[in-house]
């Protein structure tokens, strides 16, 4: 094995360790059974911490090699074991999944999630580099992790990090895939689809891996399958864009939240701060999309009357304010000129928006369209949500209002985006709402587990884990 | 009921897109600067990168005159770390044009790279 492959597989195993520090710091693994099951969540939260501090590495001047990479990843990994003296460890779960009947359902979802997932992974190492033919991918994202490499940092003179298109997005992406080429000391764009590949078997990890103690196996496995099969889901594997690691940093950012509300537990907050930072320095709408997911949650908690849970599960949305403002000043220190996509201005003036009501008109529509009736990539997920939420509502309001809020919210957002925005309507809708939404599906479809699990149980049964006072406070007063 | 109906509808989608994403990825040409789309709408091929790759030493600086915005937009995916800067800076040019008038008494070295593309060497 030369380098090339060496060199980003020691760099995974950093991940995997990096991320696998964090959780024993924060108390949810203590063990090597527990370290197995969130083996997939170790390494999207690796992939995060060690982004989010290579990103910070950058703003601070320094060049985002190896030796940055090294610095992050002792860092990081002395927080977690810092963080475990004086963080109590989680109490061992019991098996709610593995304790039923539905057990070979959980095999048959893994089957066929993982033979679709060895075909997605034998696509992108036969694709190599031709997985990168959307223009966001070659016009920027690569050609700023190329910089990095190259240049040592985020260089802002000609032909350097800032000089090509959208360079005020924040730098986590280009970052990450900077620090596959410094691995690999080559800057081999054909490297990078593997490496999403990792993530995003790394994110169905997460998910099995969160929920298999939680929920039951009839719950979570035609949730995993169907977010496994999701032709929207795979196809972005190996692109090169930020919409898929965003989309899986803020789903998880979600579902953790739901299950810190449900449990009351802070470790989790602990966590989906983590992921909710790393969002927001992963694309533009990472701070938006992570505040989504806060809001919706924090909404549940309000409307059962647990205020004191709505507050916590707010304080979460200081993790990404605080990353998007080291950006920020970035970039005003560095006097870096951009035109933005869209400008919040334009809702002042009531003028200009009446005169570009066609242009809300059509984004209405293709985003409503891809939202709900994309069958051919997003599948029926939003729709799926849509329907339990409602049939559970009553039943289960603190997590039944999460996928509508999330859903309509973040529908409304990207329509008022596509609005207030100065591109062509048309084309620019048509060529990004498919993979801009994928973060509202996936969180979404990460929570459909837990909603399924609800609609399972007996109408006055409280979800398994959760404090008896936060059922008992539910609206249905059950 | 709702679960079954979205798998169900999961698995009939999942094998014709399983074999769509395959013969995708089969019938891709195999260089890497072929995957820049827009490119392919106004050129045979992006072999010319690959010459120009050559030819201009890396962490020299280029310019891309008269030319598409794809073609500039594209190139520092494959000519980094060669640095793209203003005309009137570079020591390397990517033409679809000709020189720009300016620069035409300093143009030391014209090579054509095919699909209509001149490299042209700058002196000091």
């Amino acid at each position: 094995l030369s380098r090339s492959w060496l060199g980003p597989l020691v760099l995974d195993l950093a991940l995997l360790a990096t991320g696998a520090s964090l959780l024993y710091g924060l108390g949810l693994v203590r063990g090597a059974r527990a370290l197995a099951r969130l083996a997939g969540l170790a390494f999207v939260l690796g992939w995060a911490a060690l982004g989010s501090a290579l990103s910070l590495f950058l703003v601070l001047g320094l060049a985002g090699g190896t030796a940055e990479l090294s610095l992050g990843f002792v860092l990081l990994v002395g927080l977690g074991l810092g963080a475990s003296r004086v963080i109590a460890a989680r109490p061992a779960r019991p098996c709610v999944a593995h304790c039923r009947l539905d057990r070979w359902l959980l095999a048959v979802a893994a089957t066929v999630a993982t033979a679709y997932l060895g075909l997605q992974l034998a696509r992108v190492v036969v694709d190599g580099t031709g997985s990168h033919w959307y223009w966001d991918a070659w016009a920027f994202w690569i050609p700023k992790a190329k910089s990095i490499f190259f240049f040592g940092g985020l260089d802002t003179s000609p032909g350097g990090f800032t000089s090509f298109p959208s360079p005020a997005y924040p730098p986590l992406l280009p970052a990450m895939q900077a620090a596959v080429f410094a691995a690999a000391g080559r800057a081999d764009a054909g490297l990078l689809p593997v490496q999403e590949w990792l993530l995003a078997a790394g994110f169905l990890g997460a998910l099995s891996g969160l929920l298999v103690p939680r929920v039951s196996g009839r719950a979570l496995a035609p949730a995993l399958l169907l977010v496994g099969v999701t032709p929207g889901f795979a196809k972005y594997i190996g692109s090169g864009l930020a919409d898929e690691p965003l989309a899986f940093l803020i789903a998880l950012s979600g579902l953790a939240l739901l299950l810190a509300q449900r449990e009351r537990d802070g470790r989790l907050l602990g966590l989906a701060a983590i992921l909710a930072g790393a969002a927001a320095l992963t694309k533009q709408e990472g701070l938006p999309l992570a505040l989504l997911v806060v809001l919706a949650a924090a909404l549940g908690a309000l409307v059962v009357g647990e205020r004191r849970s709505a507050a916590r599960t707010a304080t979460v949305a200081i993790a990404p304010l605080l990353a998007t403002i080291a950006w920020r000043l970035w970039l005003h220190l560095n006097d870096v000129h951009y035109r933005a996509d869209y400008s919040p201005a334009r809702l002042l003036h009531p003028r200009w928006l009446i005169d570009h009501a066609g242009r809300l008109h059509y984004a209405l529509g293709q985003v409503a369209r891809t939202l709900f009736l994309s069958t051919d990539v997003w599948l029926l997920i939003a729709l799926l949500a849509i329907a339990l939420s409602l049939l559970l509502l009553r039943r289960a309001p603190e997590i039944a209002l999460f996928a509508p809020t999330t859903l309509i919210l973040g529908m409304l957002g990207f329509d008022v985006t596509y609005w207030i925005g100065r591109l062509p309507v048309v084309q620019w809708a048509s060529t990004s709402t498919e993979r801009v939404i994928s973060s509202v599906v996936l969180s979404v479809a990460a929570m459909l587990p837990l909603l399924i699990e609800r609609g399972l149980e007996p109408a006055s049964a409280g979800a398994p884990g959760e404090q008896p006072s936060l059922a008992a406070s539910s609206l249905t007063g059950g | 009921v709702l679960v079954a109906a979205a798998l169900a509808q999961a698995l009939i989608v999942l094998p014709g897109r399983a074999r769509y994403e395959w013969r995708i990825a089969r019938e891709r040409e195999p260089s890497p600067v072929n995957v820049i789309a827009p490119l392919r709408t106004y050129f045979r091929s992006t072999a010319f990168f690959a010459r120009a790759a050559e030819m201009i030493p890396p962490r020299a600086s280029y310019a891309v005159y008269d030319a598409g915005d794809a073609l500039r937009l594209a190139a520092p995916y494959v000519l980094l770390p060669r640095r793209q800067v203003a005309v009137d800076r570079a020591r390397w040019i990517l033409s679809t044009g000709g020189a720009p008038p300016e620069l035409a008494r300093r143009i030391v070295k014209r090579t054509p790279l095919g699909e209509g593309i001149e490299l042209l060497e700058v002196g000091g």
